[in-house]
């Protein structure tokens, strides 16, 4: 291991904001909102009738190497690349370089990319009274004849990521899976492999497209969901007494991390330095945080070990803050116990409250907009903050974003299966 | 980073051929059943060992929730328990904020979105489907009921790289224990076909040559101090972890870089397990790389090809070939085991006995 310093160097985003990082802060610290009602699909009659969606068209590649972008979460990711990869000024690497790269990429193999599986179901089920028949075709049309050899290779192995590594020149690829903490994972092993002395430089994020017919009864089955369809502006309300569920976001972030000397070596400019990150597990149910925190606040503190820095040395927490009952009360038991005093005194805001939730490239997301924060000055609101909780008696920076100077910032994911990660951003100095 | 090393302390494996490293050494001994050839759609044929639901007595009794496990999670959830019991973490009281779980898949909870995605839904309803349906399709739900289970709080992560998948979270499992962030990992792959898979793998005949088949193989990796503040030595263990490695590239030209990442010379490397369906397919080269008593095996040809849980299972398949006083390899003290990654990429582990040590 190297102990070299992870700097950031890049970043590229296509989300429902908009394909520009810049552009993109400065509507989250406005306080603008992206969740509305669905049109990817007529969910008049669902539960949650919510969504944040991409709704402009994406540019990106149609083809990248041998794989066709043909849906939107490749579009996604592969316009979030071209973009980060720009930021950064820095090409794809040919030859031996190429050794020196990685991609690492929250993408699932979940129902959120079932796309890909598709034409293959429909296939083998192909029964008119098969109702997993009529959900399918809703999605992709009639069956395909014979299954098309790209279709099968997706199938076998997510593609957006080794596209990706033709986009960036990497020859290490690989994906992380670890639910809604999936995107601050991959930058965190990202940032690991980097440390290691592994790689000079590394794209990390996450995409997720979980706007569909299927996902949202799935997690409505949860009562996850928020059912405040006649005011969809104001369904996402982290920390709000009356909070009563998220919504579902859709798009892709991604960010290039660098070691400090292969990033000073070719003149890059410095955004951010990736200080520390720290893993732990709720191993409490399957999908509800344990209700008083031991495993988030076991995660920040692990983080702020990592970076080697104190509590008050935080200045901002960017928040799972998923809107949920459980997770935001538990997020703020959390923030207490690992910040103590500290707690009361530290923003904390989340960013949710203007465009959902983005599953597995939410910590992604939120990543790039906590290295804004710390460029910037301007810590983001938490919209839709009406009515005091007592569970949640921090500062939720509510409604109206706060200039202060920002030095370092505390980001955290939470997901399904217990899974916490929380990333240190700090303020580069040489 | 800490200089304790890192040891094999506990295994476990679950293969199409039964649970245990006894089912390993009867599947590399050949003398296991021949693998059951499946039907799972009109006119297609695969061959492929699967496990099936199972009913686990001593898992049954390790959580009182285990009828609520998914098969893709019961298969994670029965290694698990064996590489626990075999390192004895099982009961213990350990401190279990510092003992984690790192799994790789390669299609992961792909049967039980198949499964959900059955349900008729109606007003964007799901009609009689439980929640328990829906909470399976998440890749990582063995990693997560395992925890739940063992009240395991340290790293929890699941890989999704195709046949690299095991020794990616190998290699992870290595960071964070030489950099001191966990004590003890539970490490491996998991692997569950659904008839998508078998679909697919029928239409790509011949793209693997070989048999497929389920399993799950998971191991304890262990700090060294952690395994002596237990009463327990590095003999005790099964193998050192020297290390893993990440090159792309040929098996041939990767192999010796990977060698010399990791500080080790090819002149102590006693068994090199490769990632192909079987010797014949072995690279030009490869053998000109190693000692002239080193043995080359291809484990998917008495495992079959587990994807994701390859890697994991390939670890137990080494332990299970050491020598008999389990001194080394061919007298040698190394053992390789190779998968490929996604991309050009190769893996290998390098485990180093311990015994006699």
């Amino acid at each position: 291991m190297t102990g070299s310093k992870v700097v950031i160097t890049g970043m590229g985003v296509v989300v429902p904001h908009g394909d520009d990082i810049e552009q993109v802060y400065q509507r989250i610290i406005r306080g603008e909102n992206e969740c509305r009602r669905i049109t990817r699909f007529d969910a008049s009659t669902y539960p949650c009738q919510i969504g944040s969606e991409v709704r402009y068209e994406v540019e990106a590649p149609d083809k990248i190497g041998p794989y066709t972008i043909h849906n939107e979460a490749l579009k996604y990711v592969a316009g979030a690349t071209d973009r980060a990869i720009k930021a950064a000024a820095i090409g794809p690497a040919e030859g031996a370089a190429q050794d020196r790269r990685a991609i690492v990429l929250s993408t699932g193999v979940g129902p959120a990319n079932i796309d890909f599986l598709g034409p293959i179901a429909l296939r083998v089920h192909g029964s008119d009274e098969d109702p997993y028949k009529a959900n399918l075709e809703d999605f992709y049309g009639a069956a395909p004849a014979e299954p098309e050899a790209q279709g099968l290779d997706e199938f076998h192995l997510d593609t957006a990521a080794p596209a990706c590594a033709i986009q960036f020149g990497a020859a290490h690829v690989y994906n992380t899976a670890s639910a809604c903490a999936s995107g601050s994972h991959a930058i965190a092993d990202a940032a690991a492999m980097i440390h290691r002395g592994e790689a000079d430089a590394v794209l990390a994020g996450g995409v997720c497209t979980p706007v569909t017919r299927v996902l949202v009864p799935g997690f409505s089955m949860l009562q996850a969901l928020s059912t405040r369809n006649d005011d969809p502006e104001h369904a996402s309300r982290p920390f709000d007494k009356d909070r009563d569920g998220f919504v579902m976001g859709e798009g892709a972030a991604v960010m290039v991390l660098e070691s400090e000397e292969h990033a000073r070596a070719r003149g890059a400019t410095i955004l951010a330095e990736l200080a520390g990150w720290g893993y732990s597990c709720d191993s409490y149910r399957l999908t509800d945080p344990h209700p008083e925190g031991i495993g988030m606040a076991l995660c920040m503190t692990r983080a702020l070990e990592s970076a080697g820095m104190a509590p008050e040395e935080i200045d901002h927490v960017n928040a799972h803050g998923t809107s949920t009952a459980y997770n935001d009360a538990a997020e703020t038991l959390a923030i207490k116990k690992a910040l103590g005093e500290h707690a009361y005194q530290v923003p904390v805001s989340s960013n949710k409250s203007m465009f959902g939730h983005l599953i597995h490239a939410a910590g992604a997301l939120e990543g790039c907009l906590s290295v804004m924060t710390i460029l910037q000055g301007v810590v983001p609101p938490t919209i839709n903050y009406q009515t005091p909780d007592p569970s949640c008696d921090l500062d939720y920076v509510p409604n109206v974003a706060r200039e202060m100077p920002v030095n370092a910032v505390l980001k955290n994911s939470f997901g399904f299966g217990g899974m916490n990660v929380s990333v240190v951003y700090r303020r580069y100095e040489a | 980073m800490s200089a304790s090393r890192l040891l094999l302390s506990g295994l476990g494996a679950l293969t199409w051929e039964g649970a245990g490293l006894d089912a390993v050494s009867r599947a590399l001994a050949g003398t296991a059943a021949p693998f059951a050839r499946e039907e799972p759609i009109d006119g297609l044929g695969v061959e492929v060992g699967r496990i099936g639901r199972i009913k686990d007595p001593d898992s049954a009794r390790s959580y009182k929730r285990w009828g609520q496990l998914d098969t893709y999670s019961r298969y994670g959830f029965v290694a698990a328990r064996m590489a626990l019991e075999d390192a004895g973490l099982e009961g213990a009281q350990e401190d279990r904020d510092r003992i984690g779980v790192l799994l790789g898949t390669s299609f992961g909870c792909m049967e039980e979105n198949q499964r959900f995605d059955r349900y008729e839904i109606v007003d964007g309803t799901v009609k009689g489907a439980s929640p328990l349906v829906f909470k399976g399709t998440v890749d990582n739900a063995p990693a997560g009921w395992i925890a739940v289970a063992w009240k395991l709080r340290g790293p929890n992560a699941t890989f999704v790289s195709g046949s690299g998948s095991s020794l990616e979270a190998l290699w992870s499992a290595e960071g964070l224990l030489r950099r001191d962030r966990a004590r003890a990992l539970l490490v491996g792959g998991v692997e569950r076909f659904s008839d998508l898979h078998l679909l697919l793998a029928d239409s790509k005949d011949g793209r693997h040559g070989g048999r497929l088949a389920e399993g799950a193989g998971i191991v304890v990796v262990e700090r060294e101090d952690s395994l002596r503040s237990r009463g327990r030595s590095a003999q005790d263990a099964h193998a050192e972890l020297v290390g893993v490695a990440r090159c792309s590239g040929s098996l041939p030209a990767a192999l010796p870089r990977a060698l010399r990442q990791l500080g080790v010379s090819v002149a102590e490397v006693g068994l090199l397990s490769v990632a192909m369906p079987s010797l014949e397919d072995l690279p030009e080269g490869l053998a000109e790389e190693l000692a002239p008593r080193a043995k080359i095996v291809a484990e998917k040809e008495y495992l079959g090809e587990s994807h994701g849980a390859f890697g994991g299972l390939a670890l137990s398949a080494a332990i299970c070939r050491l020598d008999k006083e389990g001194t080394g390899w061919q007298g040698l003290p190394l053992a390789v085991i190779h998968v490929f990654g996604e991309a050009r990429e190769n893996f290998f582990a390098v485990l180093r006995a311990t015994k006699g040590t």
